[in-house]
């Protein structure tokens, strides 16, 4: 009897160590079908059988999980209840918590009452079943004419998952041909033998892909940690982004510039606007954002000064490479080099974040930590104007849980990362 | 009762909320300020640079520092709106730098006869800023006494936009270290604890900063009142000028001497500046009262018409100074010095050639009345350029403040 109980016993723990911490649904391609479209019980609502009643409610029937009590896996919303007044939404994606969509805050400066809409802090999904509504200001994307009533998730991210990197020695991605057989989008992903392929980055749209009339160039590439949904109080999470114009890979800049050209054209027709896709330069930008550490102090070095606050892409797509960058344990934490480039998303988050603007800081005041404290109504109150009328709670969430003292006591916003201005 | 308590208490509860909070909403906090507030990533001024908001770089500072609306002094402006300041009616700030606006008021009277023009441009420094109507100077290509390229000048000729110029605990003025906690221009400024630094004053220039081939060598000592946007008709608003040259600094007269070099530079034949008023000087400041009286005493010498660097360094003393109530109005001491600014104002006055006080005349009051029709000014932009000091402060017939050091009326 004994030995039968202990059997079992040690059968559970096998079953729950051996077993692969990823329990994949998309394995970086279509899904069971079931788990988005219903054959016989659809969401009446809904179209195309999809088991929500549009399709990022359909998403986010498993990308939010009400209850949650921190960072959990694949999540990427939190439901309201656990997101109460004066709490930071829970999720620490790289791409963000949707969450902060709903975290509208008022205060006061300078005598005068401001409001501070959620719908600045992300990209407005329209979510119906999850309370997530069209963006209230912008009818169409910054910069562009994708309609923001159509704004989904499969309005980035192919949800079928067929755009796939290959096992050619250059970097390549295409719609169709070998099998997908596992994400491509951690560092502990497959490598693809021949005749084999696995997903791009986050089921990214690529080359062809159309949603609102617009049409992307390709996907970008770009790698993460297997865990990656986690606080980053005490180590980082790092993406490790490339950077590729061949073979259906598009620069960052490219990519988000489907839907927000004005923005930041590419090309040589740029207009005048925040360089994208360009290199960080010798003896310039790079060299800063090396050196910079905190508000008054250039003692960095290129060995440990990346901040996942400001990320960078690499000059390079190749999956060898960024999958030995791609860490959470601050094991790689080296800075750009001349010829990595600034992004979109090296300054804003992809779905959305604490701040204006989708922004990874918040960029609404001059200091982001005031007197050694991270900005909130309780933990600043006579400085109303840095706090914008969040709890220090939701600043720091906003920051990842990073301690406050990483950054200097007075600290300058991070474009000083690499502009050095303080 | 119980409902009077209560709202007692709340009244007492909102005026202690008033008056304990903040009243610096600051946005440079001495240093550099939230990017967006001029730069713009995604959609600046079509025409300009540096993804600037405006079009050049002073119609950025400018695009938050004139406020068209206005109707009296009104904080950290600096400009006044044309439609704020129609003909007859004088630029509304009071700052000690002084409204740029008066570089738009140019007036036209009759002299013995014949007809003359008082050139806007000559009340000041001449910005360029097109999105709120500066324009360069017309007549003066380089800076007087200098070669700053007049087209060039802007409002980051003199100040640092980014603010890196800082004060550390130790009194030191560098452009990086410690970082910058606050303003360091007011009396109320933050004293910096170790490793922490306060913004210099104004944001001014400092050791390094180059702008069209001139290199400043230090950034000048000063402090100013909390509230110094503001009329001086009851009480003045004195700005403590200091004299430092080490760890950083510069006097006022080397400062304003980079763009300006041959003007007072050492052994030319000019007025002198940063030199020591001696006792002969200082005895003439603090006994002259107004043309003709000299009765007055050290205790309450001080005009802000004609201020003086106080000869010390120290920030705490120039901040004790630094008072607008009328609390501080004592003269100087035989070691404190003349400069630049005791005859100029920084940014722009009410006369020719950003004078304190109008040169043009041997009366700047007359007959009781500030000088008016003979100088094509209403009453109002008379009293306005002497920051709306009742005019029976002066004597009836008062002659111009170069007698202030000088006794000769």
């Amino acid at each position: 009897m004994r030995t039968t109980v202990f059997v079992v016993f040690f059968s559970v723990l096998l079953a729950i160590f051996l077993v692969p911490p990823g329990y994949a649904f998309h394995s970086g391609g279509v899904a069971e079908c079931g788990g988005c479209h219903s054959m016989h019980s659809p969401n009446p609502a809904g179209s195309s059988l999809l088991i929500g009643s549009d399709q990022s409610s359909t998403c986010l029937s498993c990308h939010e999980h009400a209850g949650d009590a921190g960072p959990s896996g694949y999540h990427i919303s939190t439901a309201p209840a656990d997101m109460p007044d004066g709490v930071p939404p829970k999720q620490r994606t790289p791409g963000g918590d949707f969450g902060w969509l709903k975290k509208s805050y008022a205060f006061a400066v300078r005598g005068t009452t401001a409001a501070e809409d959620g719908a600045t802090h992300g990209h407005n999904i329209v979510a119906a079943d999850f309370g997530y509504v069209v963006d209230p200001t912008n009818g169409t994307s910054p910069g562009g004419t994708f309609p923001s009533a159509q704004l989904a998730c499969n309005s980035c991210h192919d949800p079928h998952g067929k755009y796939r990197r290959t096992s050619a020695a250059t970097t390549t991605i295409v719609t169709a041909g070998a099998p997908i057989i596992s994400s491509g989008s951690y560092s502990d992903s497959p490598v693809p033998a021949a005749g084999q392929s696995v997903g791009v980055f986050r089921l990214l749209a690529g080359a062809g892909y159309m949603k609102g009339g617009i049409t992307f160039p390709g996907a970008p590439m770009a790698v993460a940690p297997p865990v990656y949904n986690r606080t980053e109080a005490a180590t980082q999470t790092r993406v490790a982004y490339g950077h590729q114009v061949l073979n259906g890979v598009r620069t960052w800049g490219d990519w988000c510039g489907a839907c927000h050209p004005n923005m930041h054209a590419p090309g040589g027709s740029r207009p005048y606007r925040h360089p994208v896709d360009r290199t960080l330069g010798s003896g310039g930008i790079a060299d800063l954002y090396n050196q910079y550490r905190k508000s008054g102090d250039l003692t960095g070095n290129g060995a440990t000064s990346y901040t996942t606050l400001v990320p960078f892409t690499e000059a390079t797509a190749s999956f060898t490479v960024l999958r030995t960058h791609a860490r959470s344990d601050d094991t790689f934490l080296n800075g750009p080099s001349s010829s990595d480039r600034v992004t979109c998303i090296s300054c804003h988050r992809a779905h959305a974040s604490g701040f204006p603007q989708m922004l990874r800081w918040q960029m609404e005041g001059e200091f982001i930590v005031y007197d050694s404290k991270y900005p909130g109504t309780d933990t600043t109150p006579t400085a109303p104007q840095f706090a914008r009328g969040r709890t220090g709670l939701e600043t720091q969430g906003a920051y990842y849980e990073r301690p406050v003292t990483q950054f200097a006591s007075y600290q300058r916003v991070l474009c000083n990362k690499c502009h050095g201005q303080d | 009762m119980k409902f009077v308590k209560i709202t007692l208490f709340a009244m007492l509860a909102a005026l202690v909320a008033v008056g304990v909070s903040t009243t610096a909403y600051s946005f440079h906090s001495g240093g550099v300020a939230e990017c967006g507030g001029c730069h713009s990533m995604h959609s600046p001024a079509a025409g300009g640079s540096f993804l600037l908001v405006g079009t050049d770089q002073s119609s950025t500072c400018l695009s938050c520092h004139e406020h068209a609306g206005d109707t009296a002094p009104s904080s950290y402006h600096i400009s006044t709106a044309p439609a704020d300041m129609p003909a007859g009616t004088a630029p509304l700030q009071r700052t000690p730098g002084g409204d740029f606006g008066w570089l738009k008021k140019t007036y036209t009277f009759v002299v013995r006869g014949t007809t003359n023009v008082e050139d806007g441009a000559t009340h000041g420094h001449n910005i360029v800023a097109v999105d709120k109507g500066y324009a360069a100077d017309a007549t003066n290509t380089v800076a007087p006494g200098g070669t700053f390229p007049a087209a060039n000048l802007a409002c980051n000729s003199c100040h640092d936009p980014h603010g890196k110029y800082r004060r550390d605990s130790n009194g030191v003025v560098s452009n990086t270290g410690a970082p910058i906690i606050g303003s360091g221009s007011y009396d109320t400024s933050v004293v910096p604890a170790a490793g922490q630094a306060v913004g210099v004053y104004r944001l001014l220039a400092g050791a390094g900063y180059t702008k069209s081939g001139a290199t400043f060598t230090g950034v000048p000592a000063a402090k100013t009142p909390a509230t110094y946007n503001r009329t001086e008709a009851v009480t003045q608003t004195r700005t403590a000028y200091g004299v430092a040259s080490t760890n950083g600094h510069a006097t006022w007269g080397n400062w304003c001497g980079t763009c300006h070099g041959a003007m007072h530079s050492s052994g030319n034949y000019v007025h002198p500046v940063d030199q020591g008023l001696g006792s002969t000087i200082m005895g003439l400041y603090n006994a002259y009262v107004k043309s003709g009286d000299m009765t007055g005493t050290s205790a309450t010498s001080f005009t802000s018409l004609v201020p003086f660097s106080s000869n010390t360094g120290d920030y705490t003393v120039l901040a004790g100074l630094a008072k607008n109530d009328g609390s501080q109005l004592g003269g100087p001491a035989s070691t404190d010095q003349v400069n630049c600014i005791a005859c100029h104002r920084a940014h722009a006055t009410g006369f020719p050639e950003m004078l304190r006080w109008n040169l043009e005349n041997e009366f700047m009051v007359k007959n009781g009345i500030y000088q008016t029709t003979e100088r094509g000014r209403s009453t109002a932009e008379a009293a306005a350029g002497y920051y709306d000091r009742p005019v029976t402060q002066f004597a009836s017939y008062q002659r111009v403040l170069c007698n202030k050091c000088h006794a000769q009326d």
